[in-house]
């Protein structure tokens, strides 16, 4: 698939991001291009997660009404002016966070129940499984009509020493995404990268790249072979990490392929090198690179965390000086409560700039947010005592105006995974059940 | 009488006895493994003994060397003795018992009788030395009842029939090994094992039989009576049937459980406190012991288990540093790539090490990058950069007859490339039109500087110019300027009216007086061939890449490999790309090839668990050397591994100790002392900067630089490890020395000084842990205890139960109460006490330092109370009393970082078998005065860094 500017002034549709110049999603503004009888085609729909670790101020966060007329809560007053463009979902669970038998190690399975829905194998290194996440899921189906299948984002490193939670793997506690229940889908914090994952860094001409591609090309096909050799000579475990191998070296291949027929226009986009010091702008980088990333249409399905799970991370621009973790045992402490509070409003102040941002971009006869799902919440509800049940969850956009939005609807222990099966149906990924889903959310459906 | 054997696939040479003429085999290879069969015979070799010292010439080379290595230290020097002296006393029962014993069929016939002298000869050798050296009762007895040990080195601490503090430490002790899949199997390879198969076989049947009578006559009755309501196989309640779990430990399903329902008893949490009856305490406890003692320990003299470890992909240090070491470029390009998840607290295990597309990318991106900078792809095109005058530019000048003419004052320039420093050459083609009393001149610049001035000769006569110079690396632009222009129009004679200068070509040729052009040092050491009159693109190829390869994958390249990148060479060149530019693309190939990003060590029986075999030579040097050095092997490394003679005792020791010697052993560090003490956490650890205002990054680094610097001191001057504790000595500079309080250090530089008084000792005192184990505001006793329990002494505690309510209930009933006060008032509660009692007097002890490690006498207005009294009663007031206290518990320490150290040094965590290897390093450590040396040799001497063995499958 490609999109053609035709006569069309590009600038007017990009006024969002002021400064960028991307090529953005058009088919549907250039209808004279197509048949006549053919169907309006529509915009693709995107989807993505964000998380946010240790929970949430729940009294704090849920509406007391549910329907339409509910009230903003404290926490979620910064999303009111997207009342119509959004919808509360309390009353969801990741049943598979809870220990089951498997002891203490609730952050862990915050993290890797999100998007899963499946039990995390409780081990420090051997035998990490858990399951595909949604986002992967969609990737799987739909990935192949982008130049990026998926792009996974955060603010904070995996934590390179000590344990992370109570003989979990650290990989389950800073990633959200699974390529498969066994291979993390490492997510990138350096904003420069993630832009030059997107938009390609060096500004080779047409006939050096054409040149490097046929090479990288040869280069995975030769490595690709001898994988499998060598793969003949190995033992069961082994072969699973070969096969890791094999899968990126494919998905590269693929890449190289579409972008060979479709080069991305770099963007003007403005962004410093390295890991900017300011929590506050690097969370702010992020999400614009997601707005960039949907409006070129460079992917269609992205991740971000705002924090790994059981961050410690301090908020002093919001006069929190003790780290999040800890404070999230609050124990009902109020000043403790007061300040988790303070961190819950800072993020959803900032997942609503982005939702402004995707709103002010026009796109068919709406905007890009129209066209988009995202899933803002986390793996916890109450953080003091890590229940994994009645979850925070915010779902911005309506699929195209697939999902009726405006409401807050109230459900009872029902898993999240329904929601992301509702989900998929809407990126085209239509699959059967994913982790412990038990059906669909049919009461967001328009 | 031997045959020579070449191996069609990887043309590997070895022999083979006669005997086996006709038969089947795999390649000894270990890269290889294909399938021969043994010519017919002819051509027989020179007879050898089937000992030659060069193990690595024969086939079953794995299998037939034997564990060499036993529990005493004596054996590890001594030489190997000649064959016929220990068949002499080799023992033929053992021979056969082995045979019928181990049930092992799979085995060919052939290798079976081939190295069965051979073999008797090491069991009788192995045997021998035990003997000889008298410690096999003594090591026996304390094998079998090592987690005893563990546990009464703890009681030490008296638990004075207090059972909520033995229920935590047992607890403890049970999380710290987690099971691993196979108590046995090692009794089937024989040849592993110290005692005899059929000793070892009547050991086993004695133990189980013992386990079994046990379990009839006290465990059953208890499961029957207190357990079987609920948990058998109708109910099955938390998945357990007790009627169906037999009373072995031997899979590690049947483990876990078994562990788990010792927990359970040991907390009192079962049965259940309204089931009736209620066991009594005796009987509690038998089980509990039989379980603990009987059950779950390992008998290190029947197990024999090195276990596997799983392929490991290089993580980013390692990456770093192969290629500098490999290609000669450091330019870390991997600080870019995705961090890499920890297991078992150490970044390097091969089964955390995961490779995500987009770490797949970055590889392809990085191997780009690093052959760009380390292959020129157009060194003839570098020697002389010649610009005819099509490519040439000016701002003022103009184009006539092919020639460039500046009319006026200006320049003309050329844009070169200059890899390196030197004396160029600089030249250019000229004329002139002259006028006025001068002739033209014409000024040579590199980027605008000048450089040297001629003058141009002749009227309209072309003429080469030249001027030689330094030119710097990276100058960008070669001129040639016109800068004494004369114009005088009302000149006579037309001829002396205009002087102007033209420009035909520039040249810049260089660098001078270097044989290859000042090519880079990565460029030369690689480009070791190049095609020409006498040579094809292949031929070059070849000659170039068969040592890269080699390098690149620590091992030998096999030709199929190698070929496979010659023929990418020739499609660049094909396309037609310089020859070098093709060597630039076969390296990426390289780069990214899984040989490359993988540590790859193959089994003959990838799948046989019970197969257990010597990594090969070169396999060895690698773990060596990423043990190390977190990189590739070196020259000397690789040496001895191809002549087979790196596993010599004597040859790992010297190696040993050259290697931490190497500057290069800062990797250890980098990378094993910042994890095992959590140095790294410091990074992401922000101290509040109201409360701690003196607190800056510059101090941050300071701290960390400090244990590191300790750390290095420790290895370099191979002191013992007891000084991470009792050190009466550290490294500060004068910043750290002002946040100490210590007068009279002056400047950036970090020194020695020698400490004294009651404040500071060991790295537990250091500012980097006093600061990681608080929290932004303020400290807590608790996290400092639970860190020495960790990392100190390997004990670690369980976790809290969660919405305990601890201090809330405290803080209620006295808002007013000190950090402390609330502390022991939490204690009152049992749940929290077991443990809570372990734990915090360890940081009650570190009270006197505040959130950032400074000394201090009072927290806000409550008065520090740093003294405290452990489990056993043992007073202490301050941390230099509770260090001399905890010095004690040497053994735990050693043990713990013997623990901590194989982890790192294997790239995986350690299973239930490894308590033999760790107990072994553990005692050998202590008997060696606690030697960092000795530490890191034994590890390397441990049968699960020599030896590795087939997959069971990971776990269920």
């Amino acid at each position: 698939m490609s999109f053609k500017l035709n006569q069309i002034e590009r600038r007017t549709f990009l006024k969002g991001l002021g400064t960028t110049m991307a090529l953005p999603w058009l088919e549907a503004m250039n209808p004279a291009a197509l048949p006549a009888a053919a169907p309006a085609r529509t915009a693709p729909t995107r989807m993505a997660f964000v998380f946010f670790p240790n929970g949430a101020i729940m009294p704090q966060w849920t509406p007391e009404k549910t329907g339409r007329d509910f009230e903003f809560s404290p926490t979620l007053k910064p999303l009111e002016k997207f009342r119509g463009d959004l919808n509360i979902l309390s009353g969801l669970m990741q049943d598979e966070g809870n220990a089951k038998g498997d002891g203490p190690g609730d952050h862990a399975r915050c993290a890797s129940t999100y998007l899963t829905g499946a039990h995390p194998v409780k081990t420090s290194g051997a035998n990490i499984r858990v399951g595909i996440s949604v986002d992967q899921a969609a990737a799987d189906e739909v990935g192949h009509l982008t130049r990026l299948p998926s792009l996974e984002l955060g603010i904070e490193r995996g934590r390179n020493a000590g344990s992370c939670d109570s003989g979990y793997s650290c990989a389950y506690s800073s990633n959200i995404s699974w390529k498969t229940a066994t291979t993390p889908m490492a997510k990138e914090i350096v904003p420069k990268l993630a832009f030059e994952r997107l938009f390609g860094s060096n500004h080779l001409a047409e006939k050096e790249k054409a040149r490097r591609d046929l090479y990288r090309k040869s280069i995975l096909d030769l490595v690709a072979d001898d994988a499998s050799q060598l793969r003949k000579q190995l033992g069961q475990t082994d072969r699973r990490k070969l096969d890791e191998y094999f899968t990126s070296v494919r998905e590269l291949e693929g890449r190289i392929e579409r972008a060979s027929h479709e080069r991305p226009e770099v963007p003007d986009f403005d962004v410093p090198n390295g890991v900017p010091g300011d929590m506050r702008e690097h969370v702010r980088l992020m999400y614009d690179l997601m707005v960039l990333a949907f409006q070129t249409d460079s992917t269609r399905i992205a991740t971000f965390m705002v924090g790994n799970a059981g961050s410690n991370r301090s908020y002093p621009m919001v006069g929190v000086k003790q780290g999040w973790h800890g404070l999230s045992h609050h124990r009902n402490d109020k000043d403790k409560v007061a300040s988790l509070a303070r961190i819950d409003a800072f993020h959803i102040a900032e997942f609503a700039r982005f939702l402004g941002k995707l709103k002010s971009i026009p796109e068919g006869e709406g905007t890009l947010l129209d066209n988009c799902m995202i899933a803002y919440g986390s793996g916890l509800s109450d953080g003091n005592r890590h229940r994994h049940t009645d979850l925070p969850m915010v779902l911005a956009g309506s699929a195209g105006g697939t999902i009726s939005t405006g409401y807050h609807h109230r459900f009872e222990d029902v898993p999240m995974n329904n929601l992301f099966l509702s989900m998929l149906d809407r990126v085209g990924a239509q699959i059967k059940s994913l982790g412990d889903s038990t059906g669909r959310l049919t009461r967001i459906d328009a | 009488m031997l045959i020579r054997v070449t191996c069609e696939s990887c043309h590997f040479t070895f022999k083979v006895s006669a005997r086996f003429a006709g038969k089947r085999g795999r390649c000894p290879n270990p890269e290889c493994g294909a399938r021969y069969i043994v010519p017919a015979t002819t051509d027989p070799a020179p007879a050898e003994t089937s000992d030659s010292a060069d193990h690595s010439d024969r086939p079953h080379a794995d299998e037939s060397r034997t564990a060499s290595r036993s529990a005493s230290a004596s054996q590890k020097t001594r030489p190997r003795r000649p064959a016929e002296n220990r068949t002499e006393t080799a023992s033929p029962k053992a021979t056969s018992a082995k045979q019928t014993s181990t049930g092992q069929t799979t085995r060919r016939a052939g290798s079976r009788t081939q190295s069965a002298a051979g073999r008797r000869a090491r069991v009788a050798s192995a045997t021998g030395s035990r003997a000889a050296s008298g410690s096999s009762p003594e090591q026996t007895a304390t094998a079998r009842s090592w987690i005893r040990q563990r546990l009464s080195s703890r009681l030490t601490w008296g638990v004075s029939g207090a059972s909520l503090a033995l229920m935590c430490l047992l607890l403890m002790v049970a999380a710290t090994f987690r099971s691993g899949p196979k108590t046995s199997h090692a009794a089937q390879e024989p040849e592993a094992a110290a005692t005899t198969p059929q000793q070892a076989a009547e050991r086993q049947a004695t133990r189980t039989a013992a386990i079994v009578a046990d379990y009839n006559q006290h465990v059953k009755p208890f499961l029957q009576k207190y357990c079987i309501d609920c948990h058998d196989i109708e109910s099955q309640e938390a998945g357990l049937a007790f009627d169906k779990l037999p009373p072995s430990a031997d899979s590690t399903h049947d483990r876990e459980v078994w562990k788990k329902t010792l927990a359970m008893l040991e907390v009192g949490a079962m049965p259940p406190a309204d089931h009736d009856p209620q066991p009594a305490k005796a009987e509690l406890d038998r089980v509990i012991s039989w379980i603990g003692d009987s059950l779950l320990p390992v008998d290190c003299e029947i197990v024999r288990d090195p276990g596997r470890v799983t392929i490991r992909r290089l993580n980013r240090a390692e990456y770093n540093n192969t290629i500098r070491d490999l290609v000669g470029v450091d330019f870390r390009p991997a600080d870019d790539f995705p961090s890499d998840d920890v297991g078992y607290g150490f970044d390097n295990i091969g089964d955390v090490l995961s490779l995500p597309p987009l770490l797949l990318e970055k590889y392809l991106d990085a191997a780009e990058q690093i052959t760009a900078k380390a292959i020129i792809p157009d060194p003839d095109a570098l020697r002389k950069q010649h610009f005819p005058v099509a490519e040439l530019q000016s701002g003022n000048a103009s184009r006539r007859n092919g020639e460039l003419w500046l009319n006026s004052s200006g320049s003309i320039t050329a844009p070169i490339r200059v890899r390196t420093e030197g004396r160029y050459a600089l030249r250019a083609e000229a004329l002139a039109t002259q006028a006025g009393p001068d002739l033209a001149k014409l000024e040579f610049r590199i980027d605008g500087k000048k450089v040297d001035t001629v003058e141009v000769r002749g009227h309209r006569k072309r003429g080469v110019y030249e001027v030689t110079a330094k030119v710097p690396r990276g100058a960008k632009r070669l001129e040639a300027a016109f800068v004494n222009d004369y114009y005088m129009p009302e000149a006579k004679n037309p001829n002396q009216r205009d002087r102007n200068l033209g420009v035909v070509w520039l040249e810049l040729e260089g660098p001078l007086g270097v044989e290859d052009g000042g090519l880079p040092e990565s460029h030369r050491r690689l480009i070791t061939a190049r095609p020409d009159k006498d040579r094809s693109v292949e031929d070059a190829a070849e000659q170039v890449l068969k040592p890269f390869a080699t390098r690149a994958f620590r091992r030998p390249v096999t030709i199929d490999e190698l070929q496979s990148f010659v023929r990418l060479v020739k499609f660049v060149v094909d396309q037609e790309e310089t020859y070098e530019r093709g060597i630039q693309v076969a390296v990426q190939a390289i780069l990214v090839s899984p040989h490359f990003l993988f540590r790859i060590e193959t089994d003959r029986q990838p799948d046989n668990p019970d197969a257990v075999h010597e990594v090969t030579d070169y396999q060895l040097a690698s773990r060596l050397s990423y043990f190390l050095w977190s990189s590739m092997p070196d020259q000397e490394l690789f040496d001895l591994a191809s002549r087979g003679e790196l596993r010599q005792p004597e040859v790992l020791r010297k190696q040993v100790q050259r290697m931490l010697a190497d500057d290069r052993a800062t990797a250890l560090v980098d990378n094993f002392a910042s994890q095992w003490l959590n140095l790294r956490m410091l990074d992401e650890h922000e101290p509040d900067k109201t409360t701690f205002k003196q607190f800056s990054d510059e101090l941050k680094q300071d701290m960390r630089r400090e244990t590191e610097l300790f750390f290095e001191e420790v290895m370099r001057k191979d002191r013992s490890i007891l000084d991470f504790l009792t050190a009466r000595y550290t490294f500060v500079n004068e910043r750290l020395a002002n946040h100490y309080g210590m007068p009279g250090v002056k400047g950036n530089n970090f020194r020695r000084v020698e400490l004294t008084g009651n404040r500071r000792i060991g790295v537990l005192t250091h500012a980097s842990i006093l600061t990681l184990t608080a929290y932004p505001t303020r400290t807590s006793p608790v996290i400092r205890g639970k860190w020495i329990l960790e990392n100190i002494l390997g004990t670690p505690p369980p976790p809290p139960p969660p919405d305990v309510p601890v201090l809330e209930v405290a803080q209620q009933e006295s808002p007013e109460a000190s950090l402390r006060e609330q502390l022991v008032l939490h204690r009152t509660d049992p749940n929290c006490a077991s443990c809570h009692k372990v734990m915090d007097p360890l940081g009650f002890g570190f009270e006197n330092f505040d959130a950032i490690g400074r000394w201090r006498e009072k927290d806000g207005k409550h008065p520090i109370d740093a003294s405290g009294e452990l489990p056993g009663g043992a007073k202490f007031s301050g941390p230099v009393e509770l260090v001399n206290l905890l010095i004690k518990r040497q053994d735990d320490f050693a043990r713990a970082l013997s623990e901590k150290m194989l982890t790192y040094a294997l790239g995986r965590g350690l299973e239930h078998y490894d308590q033999c290897a760790v107990q072994e390093i553990a005692r050998t450590l202590k008997q060696d005065d606690y030697r960092f040396s000795t530490l890191v040799l034994e590890i390397v001497q441990s049968d699960p860094f020599l030896k590795r063995r087939g997959d069971d499958g990971g776990q269920p």
